[in-house]
């Protein structure tokens, strides 16, 4: 069990910088995910974390010790690999027990750990198996009890979920967040699946090209994404450019189709910042964000709508827009609607029950579009 | 009984009526039995007689103590196999490991260059050994004349000079084995060992060694093999030892048919054995790894010495390959005659390439190699490719027989085939359709088809193999006729592959020595035994100017090959 500190991680590939300047702190017993898209950096962090490469500039340290030198098989972390890695020449049994081989556990305790461990991600009886002949889904739980049998002081997953079909990947996810709050170990886990991160994790860190955009709780930095970069990745909000000027004593934002909002004080705040907690204090300098104040930004900003905000409706009151229904997605529980309204598109979900519901292709409607639950984002 | 039904009764004809496809197994059965097995099994019924009486005769000779020289040739054989696949080992598997694991400069070059010995004809290596390492060879009385020494310091000859040839042109296959099973492993087992606490020792041993097993398992196999069935360098350096293959040809020199045919069993018994256990481990020569292709991560060599020396190791290592090369080179421009005691050749001329506008008769043997390569290869090629095609890609019983008949020369030794077309072909069969082909043009030209039928053959298998039948059927289903679907899909997809295959056994069949030896006729002399005559007569300088022809004609095919096969590939991912 450790806490984990990034210290001004930088990491270069010939001259090209793939890691700038993060520096985070992963409390002990935390599940911490990193989040972007390929090449944002974030296998990169978690290979300097094992130790397989060592940064350009800046330190990495367990529970305060600086192991930024330490070689990788002196760190105990347990890794679990994107294709999960396991010695094809080996055993389930003997790939479980190569680390407590590596450490010299004796053989009566080895066999009792190996067992545990099976036990744990449901694998005994078959520790006689060669692992080819194991299907994905067990492959990966193999891997996980190899990770997890040296009692590891750092678990460290790498988009282990990747190859595996949507069902099993909802399953083992559940399963690798049940086992590490049942061992209590910190986890640092990579992944580009935003739901997948959304679900497990205590904390996520977004990165893009090398920074750190937004390090949050997940509840948080799906509510109020602090950028443009976060609000897209998260998922399908509506983004709309636009600027933001003062009419009649309050804030409207003003986009060029011709669409208007009037947004409250509360929208106004840019940085996630306003949530306050020592968490977000400790994440990275991207979000330098002055402090809150009411004062409507200049310049070009982005309008973010979650698309459960906006609704469907026939009523001709203020604060409603006019459009046709262009395309609408069945969804079982929901519908999604994606609205074409003179020059906007705006993306409304709608309950699978409630009375818009029904609406098709082609037919009219009017959107309310409501200014309090928008955010308004300048980066 | 309905016309249906009886139309069912005899199936083999049934089948040829229904499906005219099945008329192709006419022509390839005809050759493979008449070319293959035919003159094998005789060669295996000769062997059972002994003037005239039927029984075990010639075995009980061949394990008779009364004559060791047989028991001498099969026991030297092995010991100088097993010498050959320690040194073999011992160079490439290092080699290997230092160019997929380290980064230094001109490494892609020396990795490029550790291959050169394979282009390197038989009889052309042995000579350069001869010229360079023997008792007057250049290095050891070089070295003499540096130190001031009475007599050379070493000389290469007998066992230890067959070893060395051996090693120096059979360590690429462990080098090539290793390289392979090393870029197959996925780093991120590597890593994952070193992550659960493996130093890099224990992680060598535990983890990169077992995953190379089946890879050096295959690499002895075939230099074992290999070096069982080598007839040029044990020829040359031979002495007085006695090898297996060599005793084959001096028991068919001195007419003895009966005991160069018992031999002859012998050493296919060796190497079909061989073979079958290679092919066995070959099955599971690649453990199943899902990589994302991920590249081998290669450390960068960094302190000023360590470069330092690599970089030393490195042109010491490439002078060492290329020293046989530079030093045909060099010779075939001594003077015919002139090189006698001196250290180094004293008289240099252009004559022997002048030879090659003024002299008609210059240019015979490499006629008649290229005829004979051209015709051996073009028959390799319809033969291969339609028994790759059957074999891989038919669902009839037998495909498997037909893989290992096809297979099987390659492990029969140069010498194994000559003797079993001698022994076929010295009376009219129905497959030479009743003429006697010894003494004629015809048999070298067979012995090279059929010695080279396994590469073009294996080549054109694996290409199959990777052709994903679904390729064919998108293009069918996108409206293309079988035959626009196998040029458009199918023929630019194996092509590459079949192209190396050919062009392989085309170049092979060019520098043939071994086979050659015991078949040619004035008339389609091959350049290989021009070589041997001129070296017979001691013209070094024509000897080697021939050699250079070879080796340039064998370097031109091959590095056509190489850009065709990289051109297609290229286009294939773009």
């Amino acid at each position: 069990m450790a806490q984990v500190t990034l210290d001004r991680l930088t990491k270069h590939f010939d001259d090209n910088p793939v890691v700038r300047d993060i520096s985070l702190t992963v409390a002990d017993g935390e599940f911490f995910s990193l989040l972007g898209p390929s090449g944002c950096g974030k296998t990169t962090i978690l290979r300097m974390i094992a130790g397989f490469i060592f940064p350009t500039s800046g330190s990495v340290r367990f529970d305060g010790q600086d192991v930024t030198g330490v070689p990788a098989h002196r760190r105990n972390t347990g890794m679990v690999f994107q294709n999960y890695a396991l010695f094809p020449h080996m055993t389930v049994f003997e790939n479980v027990a190569f680390g407590l081989r590596t450490r010299k556990v004796p053989g009566p305790e080895m066999a009792d750990r190996v067992a545990r461990a099976l036990g744990l991600v449901g694998l005994t009886g078959l520790e006689r198996r060669p692992v080819p002949q194991l299907s994905g889904g067990q492959q990966q739980r193999v891997a996980l009890a190899r990770a997890v049998v040296i009692e590891p002081d750092l678990l460290l997953l790498d988009e282990p979920l990747s190859n595996l079909d949507a069902k099993l990947r909802e399953e083992t996810r559940d399963q690798i967040r049940e086992l590490q709050t049942k061992l209590g170990i910190t986890a640092v886990y990579v992944t580009h699946d935003q739901e997948e991160a959304l679900a497990v994790s205590d904390r996520i860190a977004v990165m893009e090209e090398g920074e750190c955009r937004q390090l949050d709780r997940p509840d948080v930095i799906y509510r109020r994404p602090a950028n443009r970069f976060v609000a897209a990745f998260m998922g399908n909000m509506n983004l709309w450019e636009g600027v933001v000027s003062v009419e009649g004593g309050g804030a409207v934002f003003r986009h060029e189709s011709g669409l208007t909002v009037p947004l409250p004080p509360a929208a106004l705040p840019v940085s996630s910042a306003a949530d306050d907690e020592p968490a977000s204090a400790a994440s990275a300098p991207a979000d330098g964000e002055p402090p809150t104040d009411a004062e409507p930004p200049d310049g070009p900003v982005c309008l973010a709508l979650h698309p459960q905000a906006a609704r469907l409706t026939e009523d001709e009151t203020e604060g409603t827009v006019e459009g046709v229904v262009s395309a609408r997605r069945f969804k079982g529980a929901t519908v999604e609607f994606t609205i074409d309204a003179g020059g906007v598109s705006i993306q409304v979900v709608e309950n699978a029950e409630g009375p818009m519901a029904a609406r098709q292709p082609g037919d009219p409607v009017r959107v309310r579009v409501p200014g309090d639950q928008a955010i308004i984002l300048r980066d | 009984m309905t016309l249906h039904a009886a139309l069912r009764q005899p199936r083999v004809l049934y089948t040829l009526i229904r499906q005219p496809r099945a008329l192709v197994f006419i022509p390839l059965g005809f050759i493979i039995l008449g070319y293959i097995v035919y003159p094998a099994a005789l060669v295996l019924w000769e062997s059972l007689f002994r003037e005239g009486q039927f029984g075990f005769g010639n075995y009980g000779e061949f394990f008779d103590p009364e004559y060791p020289s047989y028991m001498e040739g099969l026991f030297n054989s092995v010991m100088v196999s097993v010498g050959s696949v320690l040194l073999s080992a011992l160079i490439g598997v290092p080699l290997a490991l230092i160019f997929t694991h380290y980064e230094f400069p001109g490494r892609s070059v020396f990795s490029a260059l550790a291959t050169l010995p394979i282009v390197l004809p038989p009889l052309v290596g042995v000579l350069a050994f001869l010229f360079l390492y023997s008792e007057s060879g250049m290095v050891p009385r070089l070295i003499q004349a540096a130190l001031g020494l009475e007599r050379p310091p070493f000389s290469l000859n007998g066992v230890w000079a067959v070893l060395l040839v051996h090693g120096y042109t059979m360590y690429v296959f462990f080098y090539l084995f290793t390289s392979a099973a090393l870029r197959g492993i996925d780093p991120a087992v590597l890593e994952a060992a070193r992550n659960l606490g493996a130093s890099s020792w224990f992680c060598f041993r535990s983890v990169t060694l077992p995953l190379l097993t089946p890879a050096m398992v295959g690499a002895t196999l075939l230099v074992f093999m290999t070096s069982m069935n080598s007839f040029s360098a044990p020829f040359i350096f031979a002495g007085g030892f006695r090898f297996l293959s060599l005793n084959i040809y001096t028991s068919k020199l001195n007419g003895d048919m009966a005991m160069a045919v018992t031999q002859t069993v012998v050493l296919s018994a060796f190497s079909i054995a061989f073979l079958f256990w290679m092919r066995h481990y070959e099955g599971r020569r690649h453990y199943a790894m899902s990589t994302k292709g991920a590249a081998t991560v290669r450390r960068e060599i960094r302190g000023r010495w360590a470069r330092l020396l690599a970089g030393a190791a490195g042109i010491a290592m490439v002078i060492m390959l290329l020293l046989p090369h530079l030093t045909i080179l060099l010779l075939s421009f001594v003077q015919d005659g002139t090189w006698t005691h001196q250290i180094l050749p004293q008289v240099y001329t252009s004559d022997n390439y002048g030879r090659l506008f003024q002299d008609p008769t210059f240019w015979e043997p490499i006629r008649n190699s290229l005829n004979m390569a051209v015709i051996s290869t073009a028959a390799d090629v319809a033969i291969g490719v339609t028994a790759a095609y059957l074999v891989v890609k038919g669902t009839f019983r037998g495909r498997k027989t037909l893989d290992a008949l096809v297979m099987v020369p390659w492990a029969l030794p140069g010498t194994v085939v000559a003797i079993n077309l001698i022994v076929a072909f010295s009376q009219g069969t129905p497959f030479s359709f009743g003429q006697v082909l010894v003494g004629s043009f015809w048999l070298l030209p067979i012995a090279y088809f059929v010695r080279h039928l396994p590469i073009v053959f294996r080549a054109s298998s694996a290409a199959f193999r990777q052709l994903d039948d679904s390729l064919e059927e998108a293009a069918r289903n996108l409206g293309a006729g079988w035959f626009y679907a196998f040029r458009r899909v199918t023929l630019p997809l194996i092509g590459p592959g079949v192209l190396a295959g050919t062009l392989l056994a085309f170049v092979t069949a060019l520098g043939e020595f071994v086979a050659s030896i015991l078949l040619y006729v004035y008339d389609n002399r091959p350049i290989a035994m021009e070589i041997l005559s001129h070296l017979r007569q001691f013209n070094i300088g024509s000897a080697a100017a021939y050699a250079v022809l070879l080796l340039l004609l064998v370097s031109v095919v091959l590095l056509g090959s190489n850009y065709f096969s990289r051109g297609t590939a290229q286009r294939s991912l773009s």
